[in-house]
């Protein structure tokens, strides 16, 4: 008997033993110890991959992981085109910013990520990402660095007060397309002439009726596509003149602090990205302040950086076992996404409800998470880079700085005449 | 023989001392100035292969879009409102610090050089809350007084817009060109000074007729100076118009901002840009030139 109680205790020694050196082997296949290497970053947002290197190490070792901080994006491309210029190296791992996409894109420096050692599969992240990601050659040299769903920020207590309501889904049906938001508003400001829906047109509306409108800058014989911009010059022309929406630049002093200290703004266009870098760090007593509903006229994307790899690169595998670790695997992106609220293109992850969901701060307990990646995403649709892109971008802020000042004298077809010119400022 | 030989010797030792500042100036300053002038005979966006087009660039930076002239009246017109002013304010800050019986010298010399050894960035930053519309300190003043309930688009008008972009610039400079003429007059002989009051000077004589002149070398110098730098300005209405290039109506575009947007800008033309830069270099050598024949007619 007591032969035998020895013997299941050996046995059962043996056992545990064996489950445990089964687990370490199981643990240790998850590492990879060949791919080693120095990857080199440039960025100005330096979280969205700095913040992961601890985790992707405990996974890959022996890739050392190099971010240089650069203070913005516009920062990045102008040391890109100096780098390219000068014949001198580029970081292994490109980081690309929605406004400079299609220039930066199309430099010819970046490797086709469908090809050898990389095998991206483009059917394998959401579909709207692939549009932003393909040079005019078709070639796919990018992955989306986080979907970008973008809809309407308010504050409860101005919402409740001037609409009645600070539920989100009752302001989507009160507000179902723009030319209800225009009446709306001008009810509103009959009554209470200092609140206005909107503080900038440059930020919240250009982005609106440019992102929905979807329409490429440039027509199929390569000219500037006018058509696709004068709706958005119209409704522009229509909220500002009608008081609707203020004449701020977005991003300056007023901007942020109307997130905070004024009462008299009542929505903010809002990505997933804007809570973390425009509405919390502006309004530190944020918390349950906020709702998110969908935008008016459907969904839209707003933003987003691109991760590429540089085709001169020494450690090509090492910087795509990075960028499909954090994008495109789902221990990674789900790291990622609760290390810094970002969420990969790999479209099965948003199969799974528990991943979808996403609180913050300034927007409660709403869960902004399910609206953003289960109700906006499906119906997204991006418009299709062009050579465009940028002239309209940069022509379209220098525009706004004098539609501000002189809009009051502006009829609507000189205002379109005056951003066509600007446009045209910034082509060769 | 043997001298000969010595002296060969010592030129070597010359020649050797010589040659770290040769050899920087061939790298940092010739060859960047003379494959400035090689690019801008091409043709080329600073990616593919360049295309030699002689000198159609000089021509092309003339035209309407790619804002040559206006960008160069907009330099001219703005410096020849602060540089002035910007002197006229270190002269007079010099002089009352050089006065015997001012109290504190050592703190306000530093708090006047304070603004120049600021970083840009910082400047630039303090400025755009300065003059933010409509909740910037500025507006926030003028409502106070009532002078204005809405405020003044201070950095959307292009008058006001080239008034900040001078204000930052005398801001920032002022406490440089006061040390500067400091130091000036801290050179002038006592002597003469003590000379002056003895024979009856008063104070407005003895800054004109004993002061001014004696400082003159100085006054050229910075002048040129000034100038030279003035026509580099770049750097200070960049960081106040961060989004719209060249400010309102591009009323404040700089003709170094210029060149530095047809580079790296929208057009990537870094042909038309390098051709610039040489259009830019001839006005700068025509500005230098006359400040250095005023300086010499003195000392001939």
């Amino acid at each position: 008997m007591r032969k035998m109680r020895k013997g299941a205790v050996v046995m059962a020694g043996v056992m545990v033993l064996s489950g445990l050196s089964g687990l370490a082997v199981q643990a240790e296949a998850a590492v990879n110890e060949e791919l080693s290497g120095k990857v080199v970053v440039w960025d100005w947002d330096v979280n969205r991959i700095g913040a992961q290197v601890e985790e992707f190490n405990k996974v890959y070792p022996n890739i050392e992981v190099e971010i240089v901080p650069l203070a913005s994006s516009g920062e990045y491309r102008t040391k890109v085109i100096s780098a390219v210029a000068a014949g001198t190296d580029l970081p292994d791992i490109g980081c690309i910013e929605m406004n400079d996409r299609h220039q930066l894109l199309n430099l010819g420096i970046w490797d086709n990520l469908e090809n050898e050692p990389y095998n991206f599969d483009p059917a394998s992240v959401v579909e709207y990402t692939n549009v932003l990601n393909t040079t005019d050659g078709g070639e796919v040299v990018g992955v989306e660095s986080t979907l970008c769903p973008t809809g309407l920020a308010y504050k409860k207590d101005l919402a409740e007060k001037y609409l009645g309501t600070s539920d989100p889904a009752e302001l989507e049906a009160m507000l179902p397309d723009w030319d209800t938001v225009l009446e709306v508003g001008k009810k509103i400001k009959e009554e209470n002439p200092d609140i206005y829906l909107f503080a900038s047109a440059d930020e919240d509306l250009w982005t609106f009726f440019t992102g929905q409108g979807n329409q490429c800058y440039a027509t199929e014989d390569g000219q500037l596509n006018e058509e696709a911009l004068k709706t958005p010059v119209h409704r522009i022309y229509e909220f500002v003149t009608a008081g609707v929406c203020d004449r701020m630049q977005g991003y300056s002093t007023s901007w942020y602090d109307q997130f905070s200290n004024d009462d008299n703004y009542i929505f903010d266009i809002c990505a997933n990205w804007s809570p973390q870098f425009n509405i919390e760090p502006s309004d530190p007593d944020n918390e349950n302040q906020w709702g998110f509903m969908k935008a008016p006229g459907g969904a839209l994307s707003s933003g987003g950086t691109s991760l590429t790899v540089y085709n001169q690169s020494e450690v090509k595998e090492e910087a795509w076992a990075l960028i499909s670790w954090m994008l495109l695997q789902k221990e990674g992106a789900e790291i990622y996404k609760n290390n810094i609220g970002y969420y990969a293109p790999l479209a099965s992850l948003y199969e799974d409800e528990e991943f979808v969901n996403w609180t913050t701060s300034c927007f409660g307990d709403q869960n902004v998470g399910e609206k953003m990646y289960k109700e906006i995403v499906p119906e997204m649709n991006v418009r299709q880079l062009s050579q465009y892109d940028t002239p309209v971008g940069i022509g379209k802020t220098s525009w706004m700085t004098l539609m501000y000042t002189g809009i009051d004298d502006m009829t609507e077809e000189e205002c379109f005449e005056s951003l066509i010119a600007e446009i045209n400022a910034n082509l060769n | 023989m043997k001298k000969k030989k010595s002296k060969l010797s010592l030129a070597k030792y010359g020649y050797f001392f010589c040659l770290p500042y040769v050899l920087c100036y061939l790298v940092m300053g010739l060859f960047p100035m003379l494959y400035t002038f090689w690019v801008s005979l091409m043709q080329w966006n600073g990616i593919g292969p360049m295309k030699f087009v002689g000198f159609q660039n000089y021509i092309t930076m003339f035209q309407e879009n790619y804002f040559f002239l206006q960008s160069l009246k907009n330099t001219i017109l703005m410096l020849v409102i602060y540089v002035p002013i910007t002197l006229a304010i270190g002269l007079f800050l010099a002089n009352l610090l050089f006065q015997p019986a001012m109290k504190l010298k050592g703190f306000f010399r530093t708090v006047n050089l304070m603004p120049y050894i600021v970083s840009s960035v910082c400047i630039g930053t303090l400025f755009l809350f300065l003059f933010d519309h409509p909740i910037g300190g500025v507006n926030t003043i003028l409502n106070m007084l009532g002078i204005s309930e809405k405020g003044v688009f201070w950095l959307g008008d292009p008058f006001t817009s080239r008034f900040v972009v001078c204000l930052l610039v005398v801001w920032k400079y002022m406490g440089y060109y006061m040390v500067m003429f400091l130091a000036g007059l801290t050179n002038i002989s006592t002597d003469i000074i003590d000379a002056a009051k003895m024979d009856g000077a008063n104070r407005r004589q003895l800054f004109f007729r004993i002061k001014l002149p004696s400082i003159r070398p100085t006054f050229v110098f910075l002048t040129i100076t000034a100038c030279i730098g003035g026509f580099q300005l770049m750097e200070e209405p960049m960081l106040i118009f961060t989004k719209a290039i060249g400010g309102p109506d591009r009323s404040v575009l700089t003709a170094s901002w210029n060149i530095y947007n047809t580079a790296f800008g929208t057009k990537l033309n870094f042909g038309v840009a390098c051709a610039m830069s040489y259009g830019l270099f001839i006005v700068i050598a025509i500005f230098a030139l006359i400040g250095f024949r005023a300086m010499n007619r003195k000392e001939d």
